[in-house]
């Protein structure tokens, strides 16, 4: 019952602050609402017992991802007077909406079917950081981690390449 | 579970090539004059210690191996296509020597970069693991948007590097979401988890439709990276704008990659007679070649006309691919065949672009198919080499494209899809038509007042040179290597069982 109380709390309060995201004119408040929704993500998060998911949530997209948003709002020096009105949805866009329409359907009804399977009860500390560095560190997810690497070590010279001014 | 340094040996290759790409780009990063000469010979060397280190695997391992707690399989498969990404990658180096200081591209990291992407790719064509999968996808798709937009200067360039960005992350996004739904069924993302879940009585797609939209997003997540129809928009854009050796590299490389890694999945872990799969890409390959073919012949662009016949490939290959579900790996001995067309159309294309790669004007490629006229007469050598490249790849007797396209269609009869070969076979004549206009404008029409004149250089005359040998004397005697296609994809079944 507390539980359930406490998650349509957090998912009403998540829901309004995504709400408000699309809504305001000014992008720094937009952004600032995005913050705030991520949090309530992440306390959602807690509430599943996925700590590591949660922090991650925190630091990536409450931290890194959205200082990389207001640095760019900031670069580009928008202001909320210069946003255009909303464009009206094109016949592009109706298309779009709908084949969303169609993939969001399947989404519903597969999660709904879910229900019927019996998944049983996550395992003991399912989703707790140490377990999350356990599966990393002790081989069985080694090779991805270590692939990982790999794959900023690529992003961190090609974004050299491609932003330098003179070779 | 718990990590064996000794299971290094199998991802020997990948860490050599790692490792040669490391050397190369600290080489460039210290020396104060960085030699392209010196780089290039490193960067092959990386390819050729690979290629042996990859040898050495498949003679050591000749049963199929899982390494890593089953994050690798280490396979024929695996092994075979590691040899065609290394070429690829070898061709995309040679070609791309000259052009680049042609075009005035001297950005050292292009070689390291090819390494990198092809680290990935041979990665992609081992993951037994859905997450290892999209690692993979990733590094071998972060060095190439980085490679289509080399070209910083040209606005084609960077608007094909942009469109190629924003489509492959929108395909990665895709591909993540059905990886995440296939776990949310089945509780692991290892290929032959899948497999085991779907042997218990009662699990099927029809009661969680979750592991339907997952293996829907799978397929659309690849049918990007392939480029096959509905899924192809973008490649035509990418491909003409993107500098040609890259544009080489895109077609052959990731087309080798993204195929085994769609086979791997399919066959691996979704071959049950439970999930149908058959009829989608039946679907897609049909439109596939059709789409292909179809909009290659009004190109006025060899570069684009290239492009439009990728797509067309791609649908040969998913013919086959259709094709397992009828009949299963062991009992259809073709399906070997998409292992030999994935080296063959890499062979052939390596051959085609380094021909295209010859032709810049003031540092500005010129690819039109009228720039070609009076070839022959002024470079006899370049028209026929270029010449028996775009016959190979219109599938013309005695070329390896020939003999490619032979099992293909082959493996698609022995699924029953007579109506499927039909629409390729129609598909395949269309494609004569266009690959033939090149040749012969080339032969027969008189040159321009100021025609492009051809920067022949050594590197890229001698991917040529190995492309049109390769594609006559393995066209003529193809028999080994269909066997060796043939035992590879075989060792596919030895993780699903069928």
């Amino acid at each position: 019952m507390l539980q359930a109380v406490i998650f349509y709390t957090l998912a009403i309060a998540a829901v309004i602050a995504g709400v408000v995201v699309v809504t305001r004119r000014n992008p720094i408040s937009a952004a600032l609402a995005l913050v705030v929704a991520f949090f309530f993500q992440a306390a959602l998060y807690v509430l599943l017992d996925a700590h590591f998911v949660a922090v991650t949530q925190v630091l990536v997209y409450a931290g890194a991802i959205m200082v990389l948003f207001v640095f760019v709002i900031m670069l580009l020096n928008l202001r909320g007077d210069q946003g255009a009105a909303l464009p009206q949805p094109s016949a592009r866009a109706q298309v779009g909406l709908a084949v969303a329409g169609l993939v969001g359907t399947g989404l519903v009804t597969s999660l709904d079917a879910l229900r019927r399977v019996d998944m049983g009860p996550a395992a003991e500390g399912f989703g707790t950081i140490q377990q999350v560095g356990g599966l990393i560190f002790d081989g069985t997810y080694l090779l991805p981690f270590e692939v990982a690497s790999v794959l900023l070590t690529v992003a961190m010279v090609g974004a050299v390449v491609l932003a330098k001014r003179e070779i | 579970m718990s990590f064996d340094a000794g299971e290094l040996r199998y991802l020997s290759p990948e860490i050599a090539l790692f490792a040669f790409a490391m050397l190369v780009l600290l080489h460039d990063v210290i020396a104060r004059r960085p030699n392209r000469e010196v780089s290039l010979a490193v960067t092959l060397m990386g390819l050729g210690v690979a290629a042996v280190l990859n040898l050495l695997t498949l003679q050591s391992s000749p049963t199929p191996v899982l390494a890593f707690s089953g994050m690798l399989a280490v396979d024929s498969f695996g092994l075979f296509l590691n040899f065609v990404v290394l070429l690829s990658a070898a061709g995309a180096l040679l070609i791309g020597h000259d052009f680049l200081r042609r075009v005035d591209v001297l950005i050292p990291e292009y070689n390291p970069l090819v390494l990198f992407s092809a680290t990935g790719m041979m990665l992609l064509a081992g993951a037994n693991d859905l997450i290892l999968l999209f690692i993979a996808l990733e590094v071998m798709s972060i060095a190439l948007y980085v490679l289509a937009g080399i070209n910083r200067g040209e606005p084609t360039a960077a608007e094909a590097a942009f469109k190629y960005f924003v489509m492959g992350a929108f395909a990665s996004a895709i591909l993540l979401m059905g990886v995440a739904l296939v776990y949310g069924t089945v509780g692991s993302t290892e290929l032959r988890a899948v497999a085991q879940w779907f042997a218990i009585e009662g699990n099927t797609l029809g009661a969680t439709p979750m592991l339907g939209v997952g293996l829907a997003m799978l397929i659309v997540g690849f049918g990007f990276k392939v480029a096959a129809a509905p899924f192809h928009m973008w490649s035509p854009d990418v491909y003409q704008g993107a500098p040609a050796p890259v544009t080489a590299f895109m077609a052959t490389g990731v087309k080798a990659a993204g195929f085994a890694a769609l086979a791997r999945v399919l066959f691996v872990a979704f071959l049950d007679g439970k999930v149908d799969w058959g009829g989608t890409l039946w679907v897609m390959a049909a439109l596939t070649m059709l789409a292909g073919n179809i909009g290659a012949l009004v190109q006025k662009d060899l570069k684009r006309m290239l492009a439009y016949s990728s797509i067309g490939h791609a649908g040969y290959l998913l013919m086959a691919v259709a094709a397992a579900p009828v009949t299963g790996l062991a009992d259809n001995p073709r399906m070997g065949g998409i292992l030999f067309y994935l080296l063959a159309y890499t062979i052939m294309n390596i051959g085609a672009f380094s021909v295209i790669s010859l032709f810049t004007r003031d540092g500005a490629e010129d690819t039109r198919i009228a720039g070609l006229a009076g070839l022959a007469d002024r470079h006899p050598l370049v028209a026929a080499g270029l010449s028996v490249c775009l016959l190979s790849l219109a599938g013309i007797p005695p070329t390896m494209g020939f003999v490619g396209k032979f099992y293909l269609f082959a493996a698609a009869v022995e699924g029953g899809l007579v109506g499927l070969a039909v629409v390729g076979a129609v598909a395949g004549g269309i494609g004569v038509y266009y690959y033939l206009r090149p040749i012969v404008v080339m032969y027969m029409h008189p040159a321009e007042e100021h025609p492009v004149a051809p920067q022949l250089n050594r590197a890229a005359m001698g991917a040529l040179a190995v492309a049109v040998a390769g594609v006559l004397l393995l066209g003529l005697m193809p028999g080994p290597l269909v066997d060796w296609a043939r035992e590879s994809l075989l060792s596919l079944a030895a993780w699903s069982g069928t």
